[in-house]
């Protein structure tokens, strides 16, 4: 699915969208250039997950854990240039725990994050304006892009 | 006087024992806060028991499989302990510790725990006259691969809750697959007073692990394609 955001705002409620459709165990992965905006939507998807305030993007500590309806980790691979580096960091508690993963940086990693996931790929298309791409990669994905298309309408 | 630390899976457990025989214990599900609840739990357990920390002399600490971060909450606390108190520090397989309590039963004990991506740890263990033994050791499979695999009466017994809720029951699964050969037992909190009794066997025996190099038993890097980065 593709579709495109023209303000920071809109990206946000992208997210919300997201973030309301989430349950425990979900993954999802988002890759896109600085400045894309995957904190932006990372900041949605909290807020659809009942999360007060602010998500910081957390690419000196690598991981966040907020509190809402779920417990939201946001994990950024920004800093990690080593995927060997990254798998002894212990993710997998996180990644197949019980609450939602929002992975930034997502393609440092690919081989080590969970094969089954919704992967959005932001680009940028002009000032405010970008581009997303949703893939997702099994039957739950499938099914919570399906609600999300209705959710967007 | 011992005291055991067990934060290898999303349940915790403290015991405190005399040679081996535990005296008090304390088991919670812990979730992901084992940091948290770890270090005033077992310092609430001496205060129970009008006991004081310090007072120990040897420390015995589940070692995994298990969850990543448990483990390194529970082997730091126990290394701490037996560095500053200059006592010895034993581990034990956190499969062993569920296998102990059916000992009795005299059927090898077969334990499995979720290890993610569809596969499980699992290791076999009995009581025999030759005493406490593993017959199995600790390794990765899929639940599948491990029913083709008994083919005599086996005790299978693991915290079954932990496995994914969207994927069939394993305890179900087993029962189906192996019928009779299976006896089946859930576990539900892992208790650290048996990790005090395994733990006071090794001790007995003279032995005793490094605190320099006892590691949690990680069984698995993850599958890397990419071809690891030559040091610099």
């Amino acid at each position: 699915m593709k579709l495109t955001s023209h303000s920071y705002e809109e990206t946000q409620r992208l997210g919300k969208e997201l973030g309301h459709l989430a349950k425990p165990g979900d993954v999802i992965l988002l890759v896109g250039k600085l400045g894309a905006g995957k904190t932006c939507l990372t900041q949605g998807i909290a807020w659809g997950l009942n999360i007060d305030g602010y998500a910081r993007s957390p690419s000196f500590v690598v991981v966040n854990e907020y509190r809402g309806r779920l417990p939201m980790y946001h994990i950024d691979l920004y800093r990690l240039d080593n995927i060997v580096e990254i798998a002894d960091l212990g993710l997998d508690d996180y990644l197949y725990g019980k609450g939602l993963c929002v992975v930034e940086w997502a393609d440092k990693a690919f081989d080590i994050l969970p094969a089954q996931n919704i992967l959005i790929n932001i680009t940028l298309a002009g000032d405010t304006q970008r581009n997303l791409e949703l893939i997702t990669h099994g039957q739950r994905y499938t099914e919570m892009l399906t609600y999300f298309k209705q959710g967007i309408k | 006087m011992e005291l055991s630390i067990d934060t290898a899976t999303d349940t915790a457990s403290v015991a405190i024992s005399r040679e081996g025989k535990p005296i008090a214990e304390i088991s919670w599900y812990a979730g992901q806060n084992h940091t948290v609840n770890l270090i005033p739990n077992a310092l609430h357990l001496f205060k129970l028991i009008d006991e004081e920390l310090n007072k120990i002399d040897a420390v015995f600490v589940s070692t995994g499989p298990g969850s990543f971060n448990g483990l390194r909450a529970g082997l730091s606390a126990a290394k701490g302990l037996a560095l500053s108190l200059n006592i010895r520090l034993i581990g034990v397989e956190t499969l062993e510790v569920e296998a102990y309590p059916y000992a009795d039963i005299g059927l090898p004990i077969c334990v499995i725990q979720n290890a993610r991506r569809g596969e499980i740890a699992t290791a076999t263990y009995c009581m025999s006259d030759a005493g406490w033994r593993k017959l199995i050791d600790v390794h990765i499979t899929t639940l599948d691969a491990l029913c083709k695999a008994i083919d005599s009466k086996t005790v299978i017994c693991g915290q079954f809750s932990s496995f994914p809720a969207n994927q069939p029951d394993p305890a179900q699964l087993i029962a189906e697959r192996l019928g009779d050969l299976a006896v089946i037992r859930e576990i539900t909190l892992r208790r650290a007073g048996y990790l005090a009794e395994l733990g006071w066997r090794r001790l007995e025996l003279g032995e005793s692990d490094d605190v320099a190099t006892l590691q949690p038993l990680y069984l698995r890097r993850p599958s890397i394609t990419k071809p690891r980065e030559k040091k610099r």
